[in-house]
This record gives structure tokens, sequence and C-alpha cells, in this order.
């Protein structure tokens, strides 16, 4: 609207400046040409009157310049009548026609004037001549000769006065010279004179009114009138045309406010965008819940910091809070987290934070001093400790946990360090280093899962056996199958393999080729053998198919057969676990529980179960030389197991140290470096 | 200033014109084309041979009408201050239409004239050469003819050549001279022209007694203007008779005579006569140059 109405007031002063330049030029034009015309109507009126004087005046005459200056006069005043000026204005008009009527009238005057003029000069001419030539018999007549001289006297005086009183004294002296004519005869002297004297009566009172006409006409004061009305008129009109450049002055600063007010106003429409505009992208970065900082966000930052120091807060085991209580809770935790994370940050960290995950922070700080990561991570862990989020009355002790980095990829190598906490538990906070490298071990994973691939292809699986030493004799009492993989001339364990071919999908393979070929040396050796069964082989049917047929085609074999199930399997699924127990128990095979110790299993489970053995964890076993602890933890467990007819192992036992102290807690048998390492055929 | 004081005037050696318009002019005015029966050109009345006037009392247009007027010269016309003789144009353009429409004459309607020009190559061609226009107007033949018409001067006569006093007169001629001045011709017969300046009636003094076609008083309507006619130029009039308005004077002497009774009142000696025909005779010009030149 506004633009509308600054592009229509450019448009009307741009009208108006052409309006004004085309009015102001016809203006001038029209100013300069009636002035020129009233310049030189008056100049050859003047010319005019001048050239009929002189005509009147000598007896030579030449009509040459009377007649072009009646000529340009002529031309000049019938020129006016186009002049659009007489058209527009009443008063000039009527001065301009009175004037071409009065020119009109005295150039017809001047027309008669010059036949007048010339039979009066004729008249003269030939009277004058006469006046040499009288002949010799009126000479010698007084009278006659009088009359002759004062008519010629009176004619010429009558002539050069312009005098028309002179006419009666001609008539009478002409009539008396009449009465001496005796015929009519051309040649006759006085009857020439006569006829002249004549012509010269009857022309001359026409002549000099034709003159006095001529000299008397209004034509110059007349056009002076008009130069004087043109010149008011003019006078008028200057103010018109000052009226109007003064009007389009008036619109040109109209149009100058206007484009001025127009340019503030862009500025501040300018401005209010460049505020909404702030307000979107601030939008675009913040998180809806938190209000902090988004993934996106993150994403833009991490790209501007030179040295970052990055960290995820997680809040463990959140997703119980969302189960348990419903989102609401969760956001409600979220939102207090949010702000106990702020609290917890000093401020000249310049921190900035994000909320990455659904309950994962991220807290990005450019180090520019070194940051200790220890004191960083604590002041975060307590403040949470500290700060309780309570909801409708009920309390949450929130705790979290802080994965912290400074390399690149900042969010995933964060992750790891995370990750790396996760797996430990006796910590809550870590820092990514090497040997956590996820990136390395990506690289590790393809190479490792090719690996795998292959030996599964190419029956590549097979056992190694370790003996089981029987502590009191120091015979063997029985082998345990472990599996490996033969990569070229080497053999290397199966056990780093082991999640990925759960991942890969390959596991139920290997135990089937463990099973299968553990079984063929069991039948060839005669000997006693321990077998590792995970808790995916038990609820695998097709492993259990496979172990079903195995055992019933070696069913002599079973006595001679121990499942070894690893502790932490135990508590994964109770029930199937000692459903499987009850059943290979009833095949006659035994049953040990691997690593014990290592876990929270509960004991009670563990000893309702009709197990046989218990391997007690070896990174018990190998402190026992060095912790009084180990050795108390290892004894309980000894003393447990035996007063439940439970038979106790010892793994790791790679030194005569170790091995004593195993025999002095009791422990019925070892296994380890000490003794002898796995071997391919026993 | 002086010269401008004396009764006369020479004729300039040189007046301006537009050459090739004039030319152009030349072409048309030597062209029957310009008649509706292709009969008669200007020059048929006007002609060359006969200093521009015509040696027949009264001019032949087509189909052989006689008009009603001896044809008045073209040679010096534009020193007149009006054309026609009763100077019902004035300017050599206006009057050049005159004679083409007058059906007596020439006859021609303005598109029959324009037809014919514009279907012939020569006048396509020169016409649009001069007015860098196709079409040829009206207007554009007349001021061609004006422009050749006004090359029609006839410098450097014996009178001129005195007035510059470049060379004398001889005494009959100088006798003459003076008898023009002081029985009174000069009153009309004055300026460059030694006429063609004003109006004047046949017959002042002794009545003319002669029926007067077209004279003034079919202009202005005014009673006193019977019988007036531009007084027509002396130069070259050695070589226009028949004169007078009807052309019913055969010869100058004649002439002479018969002005100086009718309109000065007296008779003149043969003497006399003969001094003022030796006088009019130093009026006889060069030949303009213009018939000389080619496009």
């Amino acid at each position: 609207m506004r633009l509308l109405f600054t592009i229509f007031l450019g448009v009307v002063g741009f009208a108006l400046f052409w309006f004004f330049q085309q009015y102001n030029q016809h203006y001038l034009q029209t100013r300069t040409q009636l002035s020129s015309w009233t310049k030189e109507m008056l100049r050859d009126e003047t010319r005019l009157d001048y050239e009929v004087l002189k005509n009147s005046f000598f007896l030579y005459q030449n009509y040459d310049e009377l007649s072009s200056c009646q000529k340009r006069l002529q031309t000049r005043v019938q020129q006016a009548k186009t002049f659009p000026i007489f058209n527009q204005n009443e008063e000039l008009r009527t001065i301009y026609e009175r004037y071409e009527k009065l020119l009109v009238h005295k150039l017809e005057q001047i027309e008669k004037f010059k036949q007048t003029n010339a039979t009066i000069k004729n008249s003269i001419t030939y009277l004058l001549r006469m006046l040499q030539n009288i002949p010799q018999k009126y000479l010698r007549q007084k009278r006659i000769a009088t009359a002759i001289l004062h008519l010629e006297g009176n004619i010429l005086l009558a002539k050069n006065a312009l005098d028309p009183d002179f006419l009666r004294s001609i008539k009478k002296e002409a009539d008396l010279l009449n009465s001496f004519i005796k015929r009519k005869d051309p040649k006759e002297y006085l009857f020439r004179l006569l006829i002249h004297t004549k012509l010269f009566l009857h022309t001359f009172p026409s002549y000099t009114a034709t003159l006095h006409t001529i000299t008397h006409l209004q034509t110059i004061p007349t056009l002076k009138r008009l130069e004087n009305a043109l010149e008011h008129y003019f006078t008028q009109q200057d103010k018109k045309v000052q009226e109007l450049f003064y009007l389009l002055l008036f619109f040109y600063f109209l149009s100058i406010l206007s484009i001025l007010y127009l340019i503030h106003r862009l500025s501040q429409e300018n401005s209010a965008l460049k505020e909404l505009q702030t307000k979107l992208q601030r939008y675009a970065i913040t998180d809806d819940l938190t209000g902090l900082l988004n993934r996106r966000a993150y994403k833009q930052d991490i790209r501007r910091i030179s040295s970052p120091f990055f960290a995820i807060v997680d809040i463990n085991r959140f997703k119980q809070y969302n189960d348990f209580y419903g989102n609401k809770v969760g956001d409600h935790i979220l939102r207090q987290s949010a702000k106990i994370l702020q609290k917890a940050l000093p401020l000249h960290y310049e921190a900035k934070l994000y909320r990455l995950g659904s309950d994962e922070f991220g807290v990005l700080i450019d180090e520019k001093t070194p940051i200790d990561q220890k004191r960083f991570a604590s002041a975060i862990i307590e403040t949470f400790n500290k700060e309780k989020i309570t909801f409708k009355n009920i309390e949450f002790f929130v705790s979290v946990s802080v994965g912290m980095t400074r390399k690149r990829p900042l969010l995933e190598s964060a992750d790891m360090a995370l990750r790396s906490i996760k797996e430990r538990y006796h910590r809550n906070y870590a820092i990514f280093s090497k040997d956590l490298d996820y990136f390395e071990q990506i690289k590790e994973n393809i190479k490792k899962s090719k690996t795998i691939k292959e030996a599964v292809q190419k029956d590549y699986i097979l056992p190694f056996f370790q003996p089981i030493i029987h502590n009191a004799t120091g015979a063997i009492a029985k082998y345990e199958s472990l599996g490996r993989i033969r990569e070229k001339d080497r053999y290397e364990s199966v056990y780093p393999y082991l999640e990925l071919a759960k991942e890969m999908g390959l596991y139920p393979q290997i135990t089937k080729a463990m099973l299968y070929k553990s079984f063929l040396a069991l039948k060839k050796l005669q000997k006693p053998i321990s077998l590792n069964i995970s808790m995916n082989d038990i609820e695998n049917p097709d492993i259990l198919k496979l172990l079903g047929e195995l055992l019933k085609q070696n069913a002599d074999m079973a006595p001679f057969i121990t499942f070894e199930i690893l502790e932490s399997e135990t508590l994964k699924d109770y029930k199937t676990v000692k459903d499987f127990i009850s059943i290979i128990k009833a095949q006659g095979c035994q049953v040990a529980i691997d690593d014990f110790g290592s876990g929270y299993s509960n004991f009670a489970h563990i000893f309702n179960m009709e197990i046989d053995y218990i391997k007690i964890d070896g990174s018990l076993i190998e402190q026992l030389p060095t912790s009084q602890n180990a050795r108390r933890v290892v004894r309980a467990i000894h003393d447990l197991a035996k007063e439940s007819g439970i038979q106790t192992i010892a793994e790791f036992v790679s030194n005569a140290a170790i091995f004593e102290e195993v025999k002095k807690i009791g422990i019925d048998y070892s296994q380890g470096y000490f003794f002898e390492k796995p071997r391919p055929i026993i | 200033m002086l010269l401008a004081q004396l009764p006369f005037a020479p004729i300039p050696k040189k007046i301006a014109y537009n050459k090739k318009l004039a030319l152009l002019g030349k072409s048309l005015f030597f062209d029957p084309l310009l008649s509706s029966d292709k009969s008669v050109s200007c020059a048929s009345c006007h002609k060359p041979s006969h200093a521009g006037a015509d040696d027949r009392a009264l001019s032949q247009g087509v189909g052989g009408q006689k008009g009603e007027l001896n044809s008045p010269t073209v040679y010096n016309a534009f020193f007149q201050f009006a054309q026609f003789w009763n100077g019902r144009a004035s300017s050599l353009q206006e009057q050049a239409a005159g004679p083409l429409h007058n059906p007596k004459e020439m006859n021609m309607s303005t598109n029959l004239l324009l037809t014919r020009l514009q279907s012939s190559p020569y006048y396509k061609k020169a016409f649009k050469r001069l007015f860098g226009n196709p079409k040829i107007t009206f207007d554009m033949v007349t001021q061609a003819l004006a422009e050749f018409e006004k090359a029609l001067y006839t410098p450097n006569s014996k009178f001129d050549r005195f007035l510059r006093k470049e060379v004398s007169l001889t005494p009959q001629e100088q006798r003459g001279y003076l008898l023009f001045k002081k029985l009174g011709c000069v009153t009309c017969h004055n300026g460059i022209n030694l006429g063609g300046n004003s109006f004047q009636k046949i017959g002042t003094i002794i009545p003319y007694r002669a029926p007067f076609p077209h004279d003034r008083y079919e202009v202005t309507k005014n009673p006193e203007d019977k019988g007036v006619y531009k007084v027509p130029s002396l130069r070259n009039v050695a070589l226009s008779a028949p004169y007078f308005h009807d052309g019913t004077i055969p010869t100058l002497r004649q002439a002479v005579a018969k002005m100086t009774y009718y309109n000065l009142g007296f008779y003149l000696s043969t003497k006399e006569q003969e001094a003022i025909v030796a006088f009019l005779k130093t009026l006889t010009g060069q030949p303009p140059a213009i018939l000389q030149e080619e496009e």
C-alpha cells in the first residue's frame, strides 16, 4: 500500500515534471513568438507609414517598399489568427480582432492611396509642365494669365499643404478659365489644363481623406494595446508557471519524504524479520522438552570448536522410570535433570548443553584451559546425588554416568567411553582412550567376522583339551573341551569370536561342531570331558535335538560328560536352566557352574539346582596369593559348596603359589597353565 | 539609401534559389502533361521566345479555348507584389495553381495531375530525390513551379547598368528616360519592375472604352475598382507585344501613345514617342540563365 502510494507519488511527480517542462517550453515559445510578432508588426507599421508619407511627398516615387510592407503586414496579421492564445483569451482576441480589422482597412486605404497618389502626381507633373508652356496668346491676356497662375499656384499649395481649403478658389479659377474655352479640342491648352484641374479637384478630396485615414487609423495604438495586454497576460502566466513550479517542488519533496518513510519502514521490517529469523533459528536448535540445545545445534557447534571437550551424561536406568511411572514422570525427570546439569557445571567452562537422545545429555566445552576430567565428572555425578527430583511427593534418586572424550567423532567416542562404564559398573564415569577405540574394534570386528565365517564354512572349528587335575592325587581327572579356530598353522581361542558369531547367526553351527567333535574325542579317549554350554544353546531346539541324539548314540558315555554353564547365564532364565539341568542329569551327565564368583547370583538359587561342581572364577583364583579378601571369598564359596555336597574346581592356576593356596583351601580340582595348556589331542 | 530614394532599382545580378527544385519546376513548366488533354504547357502561353509572355492577344487553353486576357509575362514576376492581372494571388506558388485548375486554361484536377506525375518514373524519382517522400503532393508541384519562376529574372539590362553607372544612355534614350519621369509615367511604373507594385485604373483621365474582364473589382467588389488592374511591369516590354490587358495594342509605340492619352491626358509628339520607346528598349535584360541550364 505504502509502496503503491510512493509509486503513485512518483508517477504524479514525473507527470507534473513532464507537464511543467512541456508547459514551460510551450509558454516560452508562445511568449517569444508573440513578442517578436508584435515587434515586427510595429516595425512594419512604422515603415509603412513612413513609406506612405514619402510617396506622397516625393514627386518621384517607388511603391516597391510600400508594397512589400503591405504584403508582410498582410501575411503576418493572418498568421496571428493561428496563435492559440487568441482563442484562449477573450480580451486578447477582442483586441487582436480589432487590430486586424483596422489593419485590413488601412491596407485597403493604402491601395487606394497608391491609385489616387498616382493620379494626383500625374496631374501635378502635367500641370507643372503646362506652366512651362503657357501659349503666348494667353500670356498677353492678363486675366487669363493671372487665372492660370493662380490656378496652378493654388493646386501646388493644396497639394503641398494637403489642404482641401484651396479647392474652392481652384474651382473658381477653373470656372473662369472654362468661360474662355471656345471649342472642346483636346489639343487646346486651356481644355487640357481644365481636364487635369477637374481630375485634381475630383481626386484630391479622396486623396487627402485616404491619407488622413491612413495616418489616423488607430492601428499602432491598438497594436500597442495588444502588446500591453499580452504583457499583462504573460505576467499573469508567469505567476501560474511559478505556482506550477511550487506545486512541482511540493510533490518532489512529498515523494522524497515518502521514500524516506518507506526506507525507514523497510529497515524496521527488516529488523523485525531478523528478530523472527533469530527466533526461528533458536527454535530450530532448541530441545522442546528441556530447553537445552538439540542435536542439530550440537552438529553445528562441534564444527566450530577447535579443541573440544565433550561429555555424554546418561541417566542410569531411565527406561525403568518411564516404564514404571509413565512418560509424564519421565519427561519431568528429564527437565529436572537438565536443570541439575546446568547447576553442576561451573560457569567458567562456558559449557554448552544439549539433549542428544531420550536420556542422554551432551556437554560441549571449548577446552582453553585443561579440564580435570575426574573432577568434572565427579561434580556432575555428585550434584545429581545431592539434588533430589520429586514428582507428586514421590522422590526419585536419579544417578548418571558420564562418558567423556576429546577425540572426534565426539559423540561416538564419548558413547564408547559410556559403554565401557556400563560394562564395568565399578565406576560411573570414563574418558575415551585408545583401548576403548570403537573404531579399531570395528576394524577388528570386520576382520574377525571374516575369520569366523571362513572357519565355520571350512569346518576349522575344533576342540582343544585342557586337563583338570585332581588336587589330592595330582592325577588328571578329566579334560575341558575348549573351542579353537584353525587359522593356517595357528590355533586361537574361539571365545573372542562368540559374541560376533551370535550376531552373525553362526553360533549354533559352532556349538554343533564343538559338540560333534567333542563326542568323537570322547569315544576315542574314553576319558571324562567337560563341555561348555550356553543359554543360547539351551534355548535352541536344533542344538537340543543334536545333543539328545549324541547322548542317545553314546548312552554309555553319559557319566563321562560334565556340562559347564556360566554363572551369569543362570541369572537370565532360571527355570529354563533348571529344566535343562534336570534333563541331562536324568541322562546321567554331570553339571558344573562356570566362573562362579564373577556375578551377583543368588547362592540359594544356584545351590537349589542339582549341580555337581562349582568352578570358581579365575579372577578370584589369581588373587589368592596376594589378596586376603579373595582368599576369604574363595574359602566361603568352597565351604558353602562342601556343605551342599558340591565339588570345587579352581581355574587359572598358573603357578605353584596359586596351587599352594588352592590346596590349602581344600579345593578339589585345579586347571591352568601351571599344569598344562589346552592342546589338540589328549 | 540614395538608390532607395530613386523611383527605380536594378534587378540584382544574381538571386538565390534552389537550383534542383527550379530545374524540376522547369521540367513541369514545359510539360504538356500538366494540361488535361496534354495539349498545352505553362510555356504555351508564357513563351520563353516571347519574354515569358504570349504573342497572341488572348491566350489559348485546352481544346483551343480562348481566354479573356493577354498572358502577362512570367519573367521577373517574382518581384511583383501580387500575381494575375487583378492581383488575386499573393505569391508565385499560389498563382501556379490558377491556370492548372482553370477549365479554360489547363483544366487539371489535383488528382489527375498527381496521378500523371506519380506514374511518370522521371517525376517520381525527381520528387523523391528532392522531398525525400515518394508521394508527390500538389504543394510540391506548385513549389517547384514557383521556384523555377523565381529563377526567371532578366538582369543586366542597359537601364540597370545605367542605374549602376556602368554605361550611359544614348541622347534619345536619355530624353525618353526624362520624359518618362517628367510626363508622369513613373507615378505608376516605378520600382524594380517599373510596375507590378500597385493597382491602377486604365483611363484615369480619358475613359478607356473596353470590357474589363477579371479586373480588381472581381476581387474587392468595390465599384471604384472597376477597370482597375495591376500595373504591368515594363521590363522586357519591347519583346512582349501585344499590349494592354486585352492584347489589343500590337506595337509598343501605340501602347505608349494610348497609355499617355488615356492615363495622362495628352498626346505625345512622334519624337517624344520615339524617345520613350527607345528608353523602354533599354529595359530588355539578359534572358534568364536557367533556360540554358540542364539538369
